[in-house]
């Protein structure tokens, strides 16, 4: 009807409809008012949607796991009120916070905890599997075992970072189908913050508990975005703080005096950022030029220029976790490229014609060295490095899982990548880089055997006692030159206040301790 | 025409299943293993080799890359994606969610490229050889050759890092639920206006240049001479005879943007954090979720090869010149 009329209204109508479209336009280009007083917390994720937030830490914004930091790193009961041990750390008595409930009002038991266990031991979802089983002794208490011999695990008491579900709302449901069941649309918690909405893809919405055990958490509302051009967001004013900031993120937003740089610092100090030289490739075989190659290479440098932590020790070894809290670590090779130059020359390599390149029986000093685009300033930095000394690295960037994948089957000269500073968890571990079969092409039988032997210990002074070990090998083969802990960044705008390096880094899990200061 | 129909149909068959065999192969014999999502030293934790075994079992990745393709096959032919191995959710409903998010910009993107593309190439033929033309021209080069993500990204800088006029990204504002009815429907343009502008300009573009060229074409043919010498007014030659004609080949460039009407912007999608088909499929692609990029491809496969029969039809359908059915004996 409205289109019908005298010649020429039906225009007239679509044209003051245009312009009214037009007018109200620039109602919506504007920040709508919230329309009450609640203090907002938006975090961007990087990811694509709510499973990859949910298979990674995300789920400790609503679940408590048995044990938090506190800020100065001692570890601080959530879910669990206090714990003992056996001396081999394999059985942990664990007293549950009495008075912790599930966001529907129900009590969290043992037997939640228990549940969780079982269910995560189903084939379907194949979690846990390092914890043997749950004793439940009675609503409050229980005995976990564990099987593993993880180091770094055991310092922290192994689950930590796991929550748990609850049992009077998912015992019925089918373990095959975890990850689609219906609980995943409106998880009920027991945490600092409650569920509110999810739009695919696009955002989380979580409020403040008020029934929290620890009181209401200042900050009303947490909203977790996901994207991936995080300093944008950031720098529009559209977010207050990005999760695992990338290394462009970081780049664009260190001296920008808005915000701030945090970096976690306390499981992930068993993730050494190496660069690995293949000792199969005749080039790297004499110990002499590994020497040089890392001691061309400023690593006290190389974190200003990564804009990494400077309080990020330069190690040249291994480090247990409690050597590290206790700063007993390993020494580092000092920057020393004229002894550098000295020991390449003791090695045969010499630039005889003048192209700034070393040669040897008609072999140039020249690689390539394998890297992630997270990497790329490092491997860029490394080979400024290496070229004052006449070495010449080329690097080549390659997608991660290109560059495991050749670091798995020996197909390097060089790569930039992690070493997991334990035996036993995958293609980065201890065993696997190091080991009697190592990628790296590195064999040491003694390191073989401190290995097996770190794998059947969980007596920290005897695990203090390998890894001190460990290192004078490696100091002494360099099979590897270390160049950085591989930590996570956080970027939070100034005010977000709570946040601080290394323990209590992370936005979202930290959003209980978090307040905002509006300037 | 049904017959016609029918053949091109049949004779998809092949071509689709060509196509998505081709994916499959590369993209599993492509290096990088999906089972890596479990190494992110990120993840706080380090995974166990066997919980990785086990979840490589679980998603048939243990099997021969011949028996993984047979099974892929026979579970797609009962419209079974399977499972997403970073969603750990069927693809059909993470697909579900994205196609409405992809339909709502790539409709207004190419909305705005016919309606900035013909009438920019209607005015610039008109005015051929004019000062007018020849900006229109340039203008529409210089934009054209702007590669899609450097546009978008100096927009983000300038329009919303700078001014403050739209979001950087995302699909909607933190108090949406709060707004009425047509606060939402605001909301939502806000959130479109770069994304689509960036799509859509770049079409426009290209849309303005084919216009131009085949008008000219059109109103160089003696039966426009005959209307002009007839007396019908100019505007009557170019609306009524010269336009409806050389509409015809842009009705069937338009019958071809079916792949792009589902399959989504990728880059775009990605730089503005718009949920839709193309970041789903880079973000698949980057973390080797094989069941996803088959999703995807296989149906970017069927809607092109869709589009280009829809083009063929509405050809037909637009021209009376053009027919496919068999000439009648005389």
């Amino acid at each position: 009807m409205i289109w019908k009329g005298a010649p020429g209204a039906g225009h007239r109508t679509r044209r003051r409809l245009l312009i009214s479209l037009l007018l109200l336009l620039p109602v919506g280009c504007q920040q709508l008012p919230d329309g009450d007083d609640r203090t907002t917390m938006v975090v961007l994720y990087p990811g694509t949607g709510v499973g990859a937030f949910l298979n990674g830490s995300g789920p400790l914004v609503f679940l408590l796991p048995l044990v938090g930091l506190t800020d100065s790193g001692t570890l601080e009961g959530r879910l669990a009120q206090r714990w003992e041990h056996t001396p081999d750390r394999r059985s942990w008595t664990i007293w549950l916070r009495s008075g912790v409930r599930w966001h529907d009002g129900v009590p969290v038991t043992a037997h939640d905890v228990k549940f969780t266990v079982d269910l995560m031991h189903h084939p379907a979802i194949a979690d846990l599997n390092y914890i043997e089983d749950v004793t439940v002794l009675d609503d409050t208490t229980l005995v976990m075992r564990f099987s593993g011999v993880r180091p770094f695990a055991s310092w922290w008491l192994p689950g930590a970072w796991n929550v748990f579900y609850p049992k009077h709302l998912l015992e019925d449901e089918d373990p095959a189908g975890f990850y689609r069941w219906e609980y995943w649309e409106h998880p009920v918690g027991n945490g600092a913050y409650r569920w509110v909405s999810h739009q695919p893809g696009t955002q989380l919405q979580f409020e403040a508990n008020p029934d929290y055990y620890r009181g209401k958490p200042a900050i009303d509302r947490l909203i977790i975005r996901f994207g991936s051009l995080g300093f944008t967001e950031l720098l529009a004013g559209e977010v207050d703080a990005i999760n695992f900031a990338s290394s462009n993120d970081v780049q664009v937003l260190a001296d920008d005096p808005r915000f701030r740089l945090y970096r976690e610092v306390w499981d992930d100090i068993a993730a050494l950022q190496c660069i690995f030289w293949n000792l199969s490739n005749p080039l790297f075989q004499d110990v002499r030029v590994r020497r040089a190659l890392t001691l061309a290479i400023d690593r006290e440098d190389l974190k200003n220029a990564m804009f990494m932590w400077p309080r990020l020790p330069v190690i040249d070894g291994l480090v247990s976790p409690r050597q590290y809290w206790n700063e007993e670590l390993p020494p580092a090779f000092p920057f020393d490229p004229s002894e550098a130059a000295r020991l390449l020359d003791e090695a045969g390599w010499r630039d005889e014609d003048g192209d700034g390149v070393r040669e040897k029986d008609g072999q140039r000093l020249e690689f390539t060295v394998l890297a992630n685009a997270e990497w790329e300033g490092a491997a860029v930095y490394a080979n400024q490095s290496l070229r004052t000394v006449g070495v010449r690295m080329n690097v080549l960037l390659l997608d991660n899982s290109v560059v495991r994948e050749r670091l798995a089957s020996s197909d390097f000269d060089a790569v930039i990548e992690y070493l997991w500073a334990e035996p036993g968890s995958g293609v980065h571990s201890l065993d696997a880089l190091l080991g009697e079969e190592s990628s790296t092409g590195y064999r040491n039988p003694r390191v073989v055997e401190l290995i097996d032997q770190l794998q059947a210990t969980l007596d920290f002074d005897v695990i203090d006692q390998i890894y001190a070990e460990l290192s004078e090998i490696i100091r002494a083969d360099v099979p590897m030159t270390y160049l950085t802990m591989n930590v996570e960044t956080y970027v939070a705008h100034r005010r977000i206040k709570g946040l601080s390096t290394p323990f209590r880094a992370n936005p979202v899990w930290n959003a209980e301790h978090l307040w905002i200061e509006e300037e | 025409m049904l017959k016609y129909i029918i053949k091109r149909l049949l004779l998809s068959v092949p071509l689709v299943l060509g196509i998505v065999t081709a994916t499959f192969f590369i993209a599993r014999l492509a290096p990088g293993d999906p089972m890596d999502m479990y190494l992110e030293p990120q993840r706080q934790r380090q995974v166990d080799p066997e919980v990785i075994e086990l979840m490589r079992k679980r998603y048939g990745l243990d099997q021969p890359i011949h028996v993984q393709y047979v099974t892929w096959i026979k579970n797609v032919a009962r419209g079974d994606f399977g499972e997403s191995f970073r969603h750990r959710r069927p693809v059909r409903d993470i697909v579900a969610e994205a196609v409405p998010y992809t339909l709502q910009l790539t409709i207004l993107a190419l909305l705005l490229d016919a309606l900035f593309g013909i009438s920019l190439g209607i005015i610039s033929a008109v005015k051929q050889y004019t000062k007018l033309d020849k900006t229109l021209t340039v203008g529409s080069l210089i934009v054209y050759a702007i590669p899609g993500f450097w546009l978008a990204l100096m927009l983000i800088m300038l329009f919303s890092v700078n001014l403050g006029w739209f979001p950087t990204s995302q699909t909607r504002s933190m108090n949406y639920e709060d707004l009425t009815m047509i606060g939402k429907f605001l909301d939502r343009l806000w959130h479109l206006a770069l994304p689509v502008f960036v799509l859509g300009i770049a079409g426009a573009a290209g849309t303005a240049r084919y216009m131009r060229n085949r008008l000219l074409e059109v109103l160089n043919e003696e039966y426009i001479v005959a209307a002009r010498a007839r007396g019908f007014r100019e505007r009557t030659v170019i609306v009524k005879h010269a336009l409806r004609n050389a509409l015809i080949p842009i009705v069937t460039i338009y019958g071809m943007s079916l792949p792009f009407l589902l399959g989504g912007a990728t880059i775009i999608e990605t730089i503005f954090a718009w949920p839709g088909m193309g970041r789903l499929t880079v973000a698949a692609v980057g973390g080797r979720d094989y069941p996803i990029i088959m999703a995807t491809t296989t149906i970017a496969a069927l809607l092109t090869v869709l589009g280009n029969l829809l083009a063929d039809v509405t050809y037909a359908a637009v021209d009376p010149r053009v027919s496919y059915d068999a000439p009648r004996k005389r």
